[in-house]
């Protein structure tokens, strides 16, 4: 089953959404009025872009040579010999080492995001996704994080909607007669057609360039200051935020609820009784006593006599730091502590 | 020459033979006939429980594993109430056959049913138990609140800067802390508890209860970790036949029933039978009891004094007919040759408990401590003088009993007030998690969420692509993060993920388990008067055994909600 329709109902950007969040794998057709364009997905991603108009800035070799990657002789050698192999061209670079495979990656992302951004640009056209398995380059595997192009494209939309904001279609441009400033070979082409005559609409028909390009090619120029409107161009008016208005009231900081429970926390952990009641240590004491008095009592099973020492045994201190004081007889033995006074044969000993 | 190597072929095995009898001979010899002597004169006391001995047997049985099923027998015959033994028994005699199995169950059985004869065992584990329960609360209600304080705190925040008069029931906490951090954790979960949904809550009732009954708790575990005095160590040693020197020295200069009758019944064991008289003609003065009678009868018949012992026998079945005096009374009439009148009272004391009658005729002999009966107090005396006998060791708010209860009443009260009054309570969109409450969020929408994600998901129309597109990857991006928080929590201790994503009720009680299971193991040191070298060492194995198990299925509950 395959989801088709008119981009005008259900937006790219809505499509790329779906198969992203969906993370499915096939391939989305999109068809344009001047363009065909093939995205290839897996698992939500982008994996490979086809354009049946090849751009010729956006091409892989040009690419190449555009980031200085590879020389143009070394490129149309690996142009003829991709003609009579049928290999990809990529694949011959790495193989005569003149190019590495992460830069063969790189450029191949930028490729396939410049394509998608493109298809930002279109108005109308149609698209079908088909759920599909697809090749997975094992060599050379390229992913892009829709969500990213997706980000990407809408950044450009962004600034189309600027564009928009500073063309109306209706708007006739004239030559300032300017000159001097470094123009791309798009912004010359436009130039060529501005004449006080064309409107913006008039432009950008009869420019090869899609409206996108055309239109930021106008702004830019006139930015340089080589052409300007005949007449002002309405600007769209600023969006203004709506500030809420601020209630009246006690002010009242944020932070005033976690400072309440800090306080309380803090509060909690001092009113804590903390103090070790005599009880407690005389009660260890007595436990440990007993504890010892069995030690002894299976010391003397195994070694069939008492120990000589306590040292033998345990080496633990009573509560109050002090040894446990041990007396051996013939067939019996006392273990006592001294207790908190520290004598003898007081009332506090503790046996 | 040869003659002689046939010889030497012949001897030399029969001299290595030799010497291996020697040898083997040497190694039972000792034990057997210490064990022998031990065990009589051990009887010989009045004493029946030699655990020391056990436990030097025990480990002699885990030396020698060849040994051990006989090894093991002998510790048993010689403390027939120390669960250990058993369970060590239980341990050698497991083997995968029916048998096997069946035998090391019934083993184990007996191990768990000794507990109940011998009063250290089961107070400890007792102890141990209360103690684990209760505290195991205390860590599980501090560590859900660590947990939902981040999450719920901006919500309490946000409801207090829409109405200014809520933040005076949040200032309530700083008084209650005073109270001690039982009250603060409790006053906490009170607050974060108006955000808490549907059974959830059931976790601030039990906190609330839990410290209402917290007094009570800290009772109990005073009482256990009070236990070791010298008295009732000294008390359980004469009356658990294990041992009456220690017991003679320190019930000295006591005057309350039961240490007087159990010094008593140590001098009278010890053969020190005219200071025994005189001890139970003193408690008899004050509390005419049948018991005590029994064992003063038994120190006449020490010094020979058959008529007075007689005497003291009959007025002891007149307050009450006890196996004992029967018995005693026969052995006594058999003694001055009064056959018929043994036979009446032997057929009496068979009447009233045949059982202890049999076992002690078994081991019956001339000797004064086996020749009559010895009444022994029952364990549940001894639970009784633990009770009273209970310190205030540890203090955990600086309220009596009273006043806490009050307190922990009149907060459950405020919050059964408050809980309904509550009406807009702030909430967080499903979403994506931005605060809202009934006053700024213009009234519920469907599925709990803000506006802007309605439109984004359900009113598609409404909003710019644009928009919705960049609210849905907010949303993605606030998805992928909790995600990430609750895979990582799903390490955590079990529990801690479902608190986190709300699911508070069975995350707690998730928690509550694991924590039990834990501080059993963890504080295990701490109840084991006398037991430290055995302690209950079986636990350690099916709590680690559960804790992994509830710890796996927690986290692939967490990780199947990632999903």
């Amino acid at each position: 089953m395959s989801l088709e329709g008119s981009l005008k109902e259900f937006g790219l950007a809505d499509i790329l959404q779906l198969i992203y969040f969906q993370r499915k794998t096939g391939v989305l057709t999109l068809e344009g009025r001047m363009d065909r364009v093939r995205l290839l997905f897996y698992e939500g991603s982008i994996i490979s872009a086809e354009t049946r108009r090849k751009v010729e800035a956006n091409r892989f070799g040009k690419l190449l040579l555009k980031k200085g990657l590879i020389k143009e002789e070394d490129l149309q050698k690996a142009l003829e010999e991709q003609q009579s192999t049928g290999e990809k061209l990529g694949s011959i670079l790495i193989k005569k080492g003149l190019i590495g495979k992460e830069q063969i990656q790189e450029i191949l992302t930028t490729q396939i995001t410049e394509i998608v951004i493109q298809l930002f640009s279109w108005k109308d056209g149609d698209y079908e996704f088909s759920p599909q398995g697809v090749p997975v380059d094992k060599e050379m595997p390229v992913s892009l994080d829709t969500q990213q192009v997706l980000m990407e494209g809408l950044r450009i939309v962004d600034e189309w909607s600027l564009i928009e904001g500073k063309l109306s279609p209706g708007t006739m441009f004239e030559k300032t007669g300017k000159s001097g400033a470094v123009l791309t070979p798009d912004e010359e082409d436009i130039l060529g057609l501005v004449d006080g005559e064309r409107d913006v609409s008039t432009i950008i028909e009869s420019s090869h360039m899609d409206s996108f390009q055309a239109s930021k090619s106008l702004v830019s120029l006139m930015e340089k200051g080589l052409i300007e409107p005949k007449e002002a161009a309405p600007v769209a008016p600023a969006l203004r935020g709506t500030a809420r208005p601020d209630k009246k009231g006690i002010p009242y900081p944020p932070f005033i609820t976690p400072v309440i429970f800090l306080v309380s926390l803090f509060i909690a952990v001092i009113s804590f009784p903390s103090q070790r009641s005599g009880h407690a240590d005389r009660i260890k004491t007595s436990a440990d006593i007993d504890n010892i008095r069995f030690i002894i009592e299976a010391y003397k099973y195994e070694n069939s006599s008492y120990p000589q020492s306590i040292a033998q045994i345990t080496k633990t201190a009573d509560s109050w730091g002090r040894q446990y004081i041990y007396k051996p007889a013939a067939g019996d033995f006392v273990l006592f502590s001294a207790g908190p006074d520290g004598k003898e044969g007081t009332e506090d000993d503790i046996y | 020459m040869k003659g002689y190597n046939v010889k030497s072929k012949l001897t030399s095995p029969l001299i290595f033979a030799f010497l291996l009898l020697i040898f083997t001979l040497s190694t039972f010899a000792p034990l057997s006939h210490s064990a022998e002597d031990t065990y009589e004169s051990h009887l010989d006391r009045g004493l029946k429980n030699n655990e020391p001995y056990s436990y030097v047997l025990i480990k002699k049985a885990n030396a020698d594993p060849s040994k051990a099923k006989s090894l093991l027998t002998e510790a048993l015959r010689h403390s027939p109430d120390l669960p250990p033994a058993y369970f060590e028994m239980a341990k050698i005699s497991f083997s995968p056959s029916a048998k096997g199995i069946f035998e090391s169950l019934d083993y184990a059985i007996k191990g768990f049913k000794a507990y109940k004869e011998n009063f250290w065992w089961l107070m400890s584990i007792s102890g141990l138990f209360t103690a684990s329960l209760m505290l195991s609360f205390v860590v599980v209600l501090a560590l859900v609140l660590a947990v939902r304080l981040f999450i719920d705190i901006p919500l309490l925040s946000h409801d207090i800067k829409e109405t200014r008069k809520k933040i005076l029931i949040a200032m309530l906490l700083v008084p209650l802390s005073f109270l001690g951090p039982l009250f603060f954790m409790a006053g906490s979960l009170l607050l974060l508890g108006l955000y808490f949904r549907g059974m959830n809550k059931a976790v601030v009732y039990a906190s609330v209860l839990f410290l209402l009954v917290s007094p009570l708790c800290l009772n109990i575990i005073n009482m256990f970790l009070s236990v070791p005095s010298s008295e009732l160590r000294a008390i359980v040693a004469v009356n658990e036949s294990r041992g009456n020197k220690y017991a003679a020295s320190v019930l000295k200069n006591k005057d309350d029933f039961i240490s007087l009758f159990s010094y008593g019944l140590a001098l009278k064991r010890e053969g020190r039978y005219e200071e025994a008289i005189s001890a139970y003609k003193k408690l008899l003065a004050s509390h005419p009891d049948p018991r005590a009678y029994v064992n003063l009868g038994n120190s006449y018949a020490g010094v020979n004094d058959l008529a007075a012992a007689r005497e003291s026998y009959k007025k002891s079945v007149e307050l009450k007919p006890l196996a004992s005096a029967y018995y005693n009374l026969s052995q006594l009439s058999r003694e001055m040759l009064d056959f018929t009148k043994g036979e009446e009272y032997f057929n009496e004391a068979v009447k009233l408990n045949s059982e202890t009658v049999s076992q002690f005729s078994s081991a019956a002999s001339r000797n004064p401590n086996r020749f009559v009966i010895d009444e022994t107090l029952p364990m549940s005396t001894m639970w009784e003088y633990a009770e009273t006998g209970a310190q205030r060791l540890i203090k955990i708010s600086p309220l009596n009993s009273a006043s806490s209860a009050i307190v922990s009443i009149a907060l459950l009260a405020l919050f059964c007030v408050m809980d309904p009054a509550f009406k807009q309570r702030a909430y967080r969109c499903q979403r994506c998690g931005v605060i809202l409450c009934g006053k700024c969020g213009k009234g519920k929408l469907w599925g709990e969420m803000c506006s802007l994600c309605y439109k984004s998901l359900i009113k598609l129309d409404a909003l710019d692509s644009r928009i919705r597109v960049a609210k849905q990857l907010e949303v993605q991006e606030l998805q992928k993060k909790k995600r990430r928080i609750i895979s990582f929590l799903s390490f955590a201790p079990p529990g801690i993920a479902h608190i986190y994503w709300g699911r508070i009720l069975s995350g707690t009680l998730f928690l509550w388990l694991f924590v039990f299971l834990l501080l059993l193991i963890l504080l295990k040191p701490l109840f084991s008067t006398g037991l430290s070298l055995f302690s209950h060492g079986w636990i350690t194995m099916p709590s680690a055994i559960i804790m992994a198990f509830l710890y796996l299925i927690s986290a692939i509950d967490a990780r199947r909600r990632l999903k």
